[in-house]
């Protein structure tokens, strides 16, 4: 009994040692890049409300552009209430003369690693983990901006949703928000231009 | 007319490499469990992610053990491989063993079925978390169930060879004599 009695502290002082160390080296980390919010729920999806009042009339939920035409028309809002764009739209957003003067930004949802290897020429970057670093520096460019085109890697990522939303929270309004779905991966099959680190 | 070796000495060898074994299990273990810990330690926004996938780990109490589970693991390592309250270092290993390997063994079977037959089970690769990376989920299954039998070895065996806290013990117990 008391061999049982004597394991059972232990275990009790190795789990009490390691959430002292655990709780304690994410508190002083040096890098401060990798300290995890305790309290934040990363995962939450902001699913922002639909200005159904703004709508254009006999027009599906598109941002106009100056000459009145409608801009890449989006997908229908899927589940995360954002608008979607397609390779070929998200190109010619690219390739739009606003996007030379800032009216049209892009934003990479991936770390520094994906960011570094390859990414849109000229896009921005925010990472969702790490938003407090990131989305300062950003969020000037994003609130002028007419036209946001975020993406990640494409497939089942879901980074891009998740820094949708941050923008979203930081005041920057749903019809300038929209979701590359295809990413970077699609953005790569099909040829167009990429920036790296060995550029 | 050679000697035939005594009974004694038969026993002698057996118990002199079954402490080896009972030793090499204890630092394969121990090993292992230090990289895996430190590598997580060094990446806790990886580690929060690949456990999103995981329908279990959802919802803010997640950061907690991304927080304090590599640590856990770490230390747990260093004291089965130094034999310092090994033995309860050896049970918290196994329960966590026995509580991800199901989750990593489900996750397999979900990438499975969403591959809809153009993958063998043992083809199906995913990085778990664990710190390994991406893994196909045979050898994963394989690598769990070994190291499930390594820790119940340095939980049963009797062997307390080169325990740092046998070698502290016995000073303490010598020096109380003298």
């Amino acid at each position: 009994m008391n061999g049982f009695r004597s394991i059972l502290v232990q275990i009790v002082v190795l789990l009490v040692l390691s959430t002292g160390l655990g709780l304690g080296f994410n508190a002083a980390r040096p890098d401060r890049k990798n300290r995890i919010n305790l309290g934040k729920d990363y995962f939450k999806k902001v699913v922002p409300v639909t200005p159904t009042a703004q709508q254009v009339p006999g027009r599906p939920n598109t941002a106009v552009d100056e000459n009145g035409g409608n801009d890449a028309p989006a997908d229908s809002p899927r589940e995360h209430g954002y608008q979607t764009v397609t390779f070929e739209e998200a190109f010619d957003v690219y390739n739009h003369p606003k996007y030379e003067n800032g009216l049209y930004i892009f934003i990479d949802a991936r770390d520094d690693d994906h960011y570094a290897e390859a990414h849109v020429p000229g896009a921005y970057q925010v990472d969702h983990y790490r938003v407090e670093q990131y989305l300062p520096d950003v969020l000037l460019e994003a609130m002028g901006a007419e036209k946001i085109v975020v993406y990640c890697n494409g497939g089942d990522c879901e980074d891009s949703i998740l820094v949708c939303g941050d923008l979203y929270e930081a005041g920057v309004p749903r019809e300038a928000l929209f979701l590359y779905e295809g990413g970077m991966k699609e953005w790569q099959k099909e040829g167009a231009a990429v920036q790296g680190a060995d550029d | 007319m050679e000697r035939l070796a005594q009974p004694v000495e038969v026993a002698s060898a057996r118990a002199t490499r079954a402490r080896f074994l009972v030793l090499l299990a204890r630092a394969a273990l121990g090993g292992v469990f230090i990289y895996m810990g430190l590598v997580k330690v060094a990446d806790p926004v990886e580690f929060l992610q690949l456990l999103h996938q995981y329908p279990a780990m959802s919802g803010a109490w997640v950061n907690s053990v991304v927080v304090i589970l590599p640590w856990l693991e770490t230390l747990c390592g260093v004291a089965i491989l130094l034999g310092v309250v090994g033995r309860a270092a050896a049970i918290i290993a196994v329960g966590m063993l026995v509580a991800f390997t199901p989750l990593v063994a489900m996750r397999g079977l979900e990438i499975y079925r969403e591959a809809a037959g153009t993958l063998s089970i043992c083809d199906v690769e995913f990085d778990c978390g664990c710190g390994a990376g991406s893994v196909a989920l045979c050898s994963k299954m394989l690598e769990n169930a070994v190291l499930t039998s390594l820790a119940l070895i340095a939980i049963f065996a009797r062997s307390q060879f080169l325990c740092l806290q046998n070698l502290w013990t016995d000073r303490t117990a010598q020096q109380a004599g003298s």
